[in-house]
């Protein structure tokens, strides 16, 4: 049987054609990655999904559906209080929002190990993975934490206020649970989210304001500035704040 | 025998697949910008329209049953479905579906138009055809990071996915400088990439020497002109042989009856024994 140009053509379509439609109808084919992670296969958590094939393409929704931990804690945790729909911030936002940092790496694995430590599950964190300060508070309010876990907790946490890279200037920024409020200063590189760390609501800061607050890693000099204000308007009333909260 | 009729069919499907490579492709970075997108077409990344995406993850799948990260259900259906493309018909896909086998062979034809008769025959046969190999190191290469890390390693040196992707800013410096090494070697050689560094050729190439339909000389109409070799891309001897059983045969078709040589029913893409005229 000889075949020619003609016949090689039509038959390379009718492959491409009859197999993709195939697999759609059996619902095998699927150009979006799975939004599932996969489960243990085997030992004390077999079936339960495991937090080291969360993707950097998974939203909080996926994660809180997966996972069944509250988006809201998800958002709190890892700084997106502000955000209008924390349901479609995806993973690997957080590397696009935190950036690269010299003392290790705020990403898809921060979540990993947050979602495991929640859910007491198993997960080893890669080596330079970090965890907000908030995360941890949130763990340490909520989930069963063995010592171990908090040893691991505390030599990864890192201040979400520290994490803009124009600002760290190579120090080491890894926190230490030895910090104490009194030394917190108003400053115009002072985050939003600095102020929300130390204990200031989002209503205060827009309230001294008069404007919705900005980003939380926004530092406030620059937020004044791009809406037209001076911050020394504004620094006198914050340092009032602050100085009641540390009463 | 006499000039053969110019045959369009090979091209016509080529100008198709990359056509749709590329328009997916611009309509996926309309997706991920949140902009409208082109009705009635997928939006889907590369990585899931790619059977290679379905190579890389097989260690993963039956290791651990599930895909690699990136890599998606529809890689791993293309895949089968090459696979068995390529089974009946050998690798018909690098022939007449990669849009970046064709993307090198239409830059080619400005190196033929340079170099004419030189063109494609600039490196050694000695040295080229140790250099032919070099696909399987890669493809090694690829497979065995790729297990261990459970990542598609090898996307940042993708030429093939900067060339549809440029426009993104997503793509690595080292994988631009590898698409403009390819470019400009495709002056000189015809489908450079497919022939040294192409680590889905390389799979596919295997089917050559088990497939269904093959390439096949009839030596005793053949009247030993060389016209097969002198046109076939890949810089196969198709005029040594009875059944050509090369690793790097395409099934682009270039040396039959149907194109290149003169004689009538003597070089055949066919499958059963070649008819012995009497």
């Amino acid at each position: 049987m000889k075949l020619k140009s003609k016949h090689i053509a039509p038959m390379v379509l009718a492959f491409f054609i009859i197999g993709i439609a195939g697999t759609m109808l059996l619902n095998l084919w699927s150009t979006e990655l799975g939004k599932v992670p996969a489960q243990y296969q085997s030992g004390e958590f077999e079936g339960e999904y495991d937090p080291s094939d969360i993707r950097g393409s998974y939203t909080f929704e996926d994660i809180s559906k997966a996972f069944e931990i509250p988006v809201e804690d998800l958002a709190k945790a890892f700084g997106f209080t502000d955000t209008p729909d924390p349901n479609i911030i995806k993973a690997k936002d957080l590397e696009e929002t935190y950036g690269s940092l010299e003392q290790g790496e705020l990403g898809t694995d921060s979540i990993r190990l947050f979602v495991a430590f929640y859910k007491g599950l198993p997960f080893m964190a890669e080596e330079k993975t970090l965890i907000p300060r908030l995360a941890v508070s949130i763990l340490k309010e909520k989930a069963n934490l063995t010592e171990e876990q908090k040893t691991i907790l505390k030599e990864r946490t890192i201040s979400l206020s520290e994490l803009r890279p124009s600002e760290t200037e190579g120090e080491a920024q890894v926190a230490t649970e030895h910090e104490t409020t009194e030394e917190f200063v108003i400053k115009g590189n002072t985050t939003f989210q600095e102020l929300l760390d130390f204990g200031i609501t989002q209503e205060e800061i827009e309230k001294i304001f008069g404007m919705p607050m900005g980003k939380p890693g926004e530092a406030l000099r620059d937020y004044a500035t791009n809406n037209g204000v001076e911050f020394s308007e504004f620094k006198a009333a914050l340092e009032a704040l602050v100085a009641s909260k540390k009463q | 025998m006499g000039k053969k009729k110019s045959d369009y069919t090979r091209l016509y499907v080529q100008i198709f697949f990359f056509a749709l490579i590329a328009v997916i492709s611009i309509n996926h970075t309309l997706a991920e910008q949140g902009k409208s997108t082109i009705p009635f077409l997928s939006s889907a990344s590369l990585h899931a329209l790619c059977p290679f995406g379905g190579v890389v993850t097989i260690y993963e799948y039956f290791v651990s049953g599930r895909f690699i990260k990136k890599i998606h259900e529809s890689s791993w259906i293309l895949m089968w479905i090459t696979f068995a493309l390529t089974l009946v018909f050998g690798p018909v896909f690098c022939g007449w579906v990669c849009p970046f086998g064709a993307f090198q062979e239409w830059f080619g034809k400005i190196g033929k138009k340079i170099f004419r008769k030189r063109y494609n025959h600039f490196i050694p046969y000695g040295l080229d055809r140790w250099l032919r190999y070099l696909r399987y190191i890669v493809l090694v290469w690829i497979v065995y990071v790729t297990a261990i890390t459970g990542k598609i390693v090898f996307a940042d040196y993708d030429p093939y996915f900067v060339l549809f992707n440029f426009w993104t800013g997503e793509v690595a410096l080292i994988g631009v400088i590898l698409l403009l090494v390819i470019i400009s070697m495709s002056l000189f050689v015809e489908r450079a990439f497919c022939k040294y560094g192409c680590p889905l050729g390389a799979v596919l190439g295997i089917f050559n020497f088990f497939r269904i339909f093959s390439i096949k000389r009839n030596t005793t109409t053949c009247i030993d002109c060389g016209a097969c070799t002198r046109n076939c891309p890949m810089n196969i001897h198709v005029d040594t042989g009875g059944t050509v059983r090369n690793h790097q045969c395409i099934t682009c078709m270039q040396c039959t009856s149907e194109h290149a040589c003169p004689v009538d029913d003597t070089v055949e893409l066919m499958t059963g024994r070649m008819e012995v005229a009497k």
